[in-house]
């Protein structure tokens, strides 16, 4: 008998849990489905020219639009097809001659606030002659926690 | 008023982590997007000058002279190969081609960004070059391929 006793609270305890835990899963954010996209732009006028063989740095800037911290973990970049000066594409040169470093480590941007990170650049020894003087557009995706 | 037992207190405790747990894990993520771009340096060609000229050439002797190569890009170069030269015809009137300087293939060294290096060369003078060619000056026109090595 007692070991009913018990038994009916302790399942009535874990019912009550599961609700509790249940919905405090899908963050309570302002887009209802985490925290608000961080940005991720240039810095102005803080890139360095690839060079073939060698590396080079490519400073990005972490826009955060909440008010509270985060902590971005990844930022990784995909290059895409080069443009002369005339935004003409340029067959001849691949987009894989050029390679962007994933970040390197977490990065706490502050809340309604902005970090600048450099990302390591390369420009493969071997890229063909056509490959000189081009533009390289980056695309980049991260991901973040609210630490 | 009923008293909690302690088998009680246990159940409840446990149950209590499980909440703090929970709550724990359920992190809040986000991501990120955006763009951007880089740009590729330009290139710069060399120049290739005279460093000495060497000991004077008669008739048929075969002597070396130097020259710079300078490489004004932001990144180091390799010399693949310096041409074949001939001389042009001098303002003494000795005739063009007296004096040639044969291909150099992989001259080797590594010219830094900024940098220069200096190449020894062979030049020849024809065994039939004439008087008006003493106490000349010859020039020999060069070209040099060059490769980036960083």
């Amino acid at each position: 008998m007692s070991r009913w006793r018990f038994a009916l609270p302790a399942g009535a305890l874990v019912v009550c849990t599961w609700l509790v835990v249940g919905p405090s899963a899908p963050a309570p954010a302002a887009n209802g489905n985490g925290i608000k996209q961080f940005a991720i732009t240039d810095v102005p006028g803080r890139a360095t020219a690839l060079v073939p063989g060698a590396t080079g740095t490519r400073w990005i800037r972490l826009g955060n639009a909440e008010n509270f911290p985060i902590l971005v973990q990844t930022v990784t970049t995909t290059v895409g097809r080069p443009v002369d000066g005339g935004g003409r594409p340029v067959p001849a040169c691949p987009a894989s001659s050029v390679r962007v470093d994933a970040l390197a480590a977490p990065v706490t941007v502050a809340g309604n606030g902005t970090a600048d990170v450099a990302l390591t650049t390369h420009l493969l020894a071997g890229a063909p002659d056509a490959c000189r003087g081009l533009t390289f557009p980056l695309t980049y995706t991260g991901t973040a926690v609210k630490p | 008023m009923r008293k909690i037992s302690k088998r009680s207190a246990v159940v409840l405790g446990a149950a209590g982590v499980v909440v703090v747990a929970g709550v724990a894990y359920a992190a809040w993520t986000s991501t990120g997007a955006g763009s951007g771009s880089v740009t590729s340096t330009t290139a710069f060609n060399s120049t290739i000058g005279s460093d000495t000229t060497g000991t004077p050439l008669y008739p048929g002797a075969v002597k070396t002279f130097t020259v710079s190569i300078d490489n004004p890009n932001d990144y180091p170069v390799v010399v693949n190969g310096i041409s074949a030269g001939s001389s042009t015809a001098t303002s003494g009137g000795c005739a063009a081609g007296t004096v040639t300087s044969a291909a150099v293939t992989n001259p080797g060294s590594t010219i830094a960004a900024h940098g220069s290096a200096v190449y020894t060369l062979t030049a020849t003078m024809s065994g039939s070059a004439t008087d008006a060619c003493k106490g000349q000056t010859f020039t020999l026109p060069l070209t040099a391929t060059l490769s980036s090595n960083a």
